[in-house]
């Protein structure tokens, strides 16, 4: 984090090498989100982490805030994936947003949680990755972006919600999972 | 009662937490509380005494130790090239929809039998002056005959009151004179490519 304002220094007086290092610093954790948001289709998120990186290179040289390149980075990438679902018009799915903008209720748990065994597994993330599927996109979102230490309030900024409608989210996801998680035994 | 069994404490300002509950009195403020604040001082008590809370916190601690399995991304060598996608579309796109349009106005005008871009028929220039000028005559006589079958009136127009229209008036042979000079001035000389032996011919006309 300390070295984005250095490499984009660098890279802005004319050193591709400081914009390799920002890139390969990035590139897993961009992707990644992506392809969450994306439900592992990889040439959507291809497309879209190259406009993303491609807007950020054009952006650079006007991008002031450099110690937070990583939030402003993820709201590149947010944006580019809104306008994707918004060409491709991705229906709505279980616990998408109502009709009045309100999160719907959470998933009823029940008492049974969820066996060490199943969180313990090699393919808990393949699991969950499943699982997410069914979820609308603004709910993976918050969850693969805190997967990626982003904090709650960037994740507001990013999504243009209110702080507390993004911990609503990411609660409603944990509820989520925990009972398809819990099925699963 | 809250869903967990516990009974909410007395509601309190928390403003250290910066977010817009007050101090928490039923699991969903817990569990919102938990996922910006693990270390806030009321979870551990509460966690204690809530499994459901206890269960959300265990999930929500496994959720974050998950591994990062994304497919390999593109390299910055294919941004880099997209990067430079957009000069030529930008240029290209224009370019071909102009070409596009210089193109079918050109093949309307030769489509066209009065367009000066028209390639001058063979079968025009075929026919004598005498003949052109004996179907022009006849032309003008047209309206004559119209007026007449219409009874005379006094719209009725021949030949003589209508000097423009007349073919008469017209030197066609002065004009077809003109378009010989033109030729030979311009001196056409078209390269044929020859496909077999690969030279460029003249046609000297």
């Amino acid at each position: 984090m300390e070295n984005d304002g250095a490499w984009i220094k660098a890279y802005l007086d004319g050193d591709e090498r400081a914009l390799e290092n920002l890139f390969e610093h990035y590139r897993r954790a961009l992707y990644g989100y992506l392809n969450g948001i994306f439900d592992g289709d990889t040439v959507t998120a291809d497309d879209v982490f190259q406009e993303t990186w491609l807007r950020i290179i054009r952006a650079l040289p006007k991008f002031t805030d450099r110690d937070n390149f990583s939030s402003w980075a993820f709201r590149i990438a947010h944006n580019q994936a809104m306008q994707s679902f918004r060409k491709k018009k991705i229906c709505d799915k279980v616990g998408a947003l109502t009709g009045d903008g309100e999160l719907p209720e959470p998933p009823a748990t029940g008492a049974a949680g969820v066996p060490d065994e199943i969180l313990n597994a090699k393919d808990l993330g393949d699991k969950i990755d499943r699982a997410l599927a069914k979820l609308p996109a603004e709910q993976r979102e918050v969850f693969e972006l805190r997967r990626r230490d982003v904090g709650f309030r960037e994740i507001a900024a990013i999504q243009n919600c209110p702080l507390n409608t993004a911990l609503s989210r990411m609660r409603y996801v944990v509820l989520f999972l925990r009972r398809e998680l819990a099925e699963l035994q | 009662m809250n869903k967990c069994g516990k009974l909410p404490p007395a509601a309190q300002q928390t403003p250290e937490t910066g977010l817009a509950f007050v101090r928490p009195d039923k699991c969903e403020d817990i569990q919102l509380l938990l996922l910006m604040h693990p270390d806030a001082p009321e979870i551990a008590g509460h966690l204690a005494e809530c499994p459901e809370c206890a269960e959300f916190a265990k999930l929500e601690a496994a959720l974050r130790k998950l591994e990062d399995k994304a497919p390999a991304s593109p390299s910055l060598a294919s941004v880099m090239l997209r990067r430079r996608r957009p000069a030529w579309l930008r240029l290209g796109v224009p370019l071909g929809a102009a070409a596009a349009f210089v193109g079918a106005v050109a093949l309307l005008g030769l489509e066209m039998p009065h367009s000066r871009i028209a390639p001058k028929s063979a079968a025009v220039q075929a026919v004598p002056s005498d003949d052109m000028t004996e179907l022009a005559a006849w032309s003008v006589t047209l309206p004559t005959a119209t007026a007449d079958t219409s009874g005379g009136s006094e719209d009725s127009k021949t030949s003589a009151e209508l000097p423009a229209m007349a073919w008469d008036n017209v030197d066609i042979e002065s004009i077809e004179t003109e378009v010989e000079q033109l030729d030979t001035a311009c001196n056409w000389n078209i390269p044929v490519f020859n496909p077999v032996n690969t030279e460029r011919k003249e046609v000297v006309q």
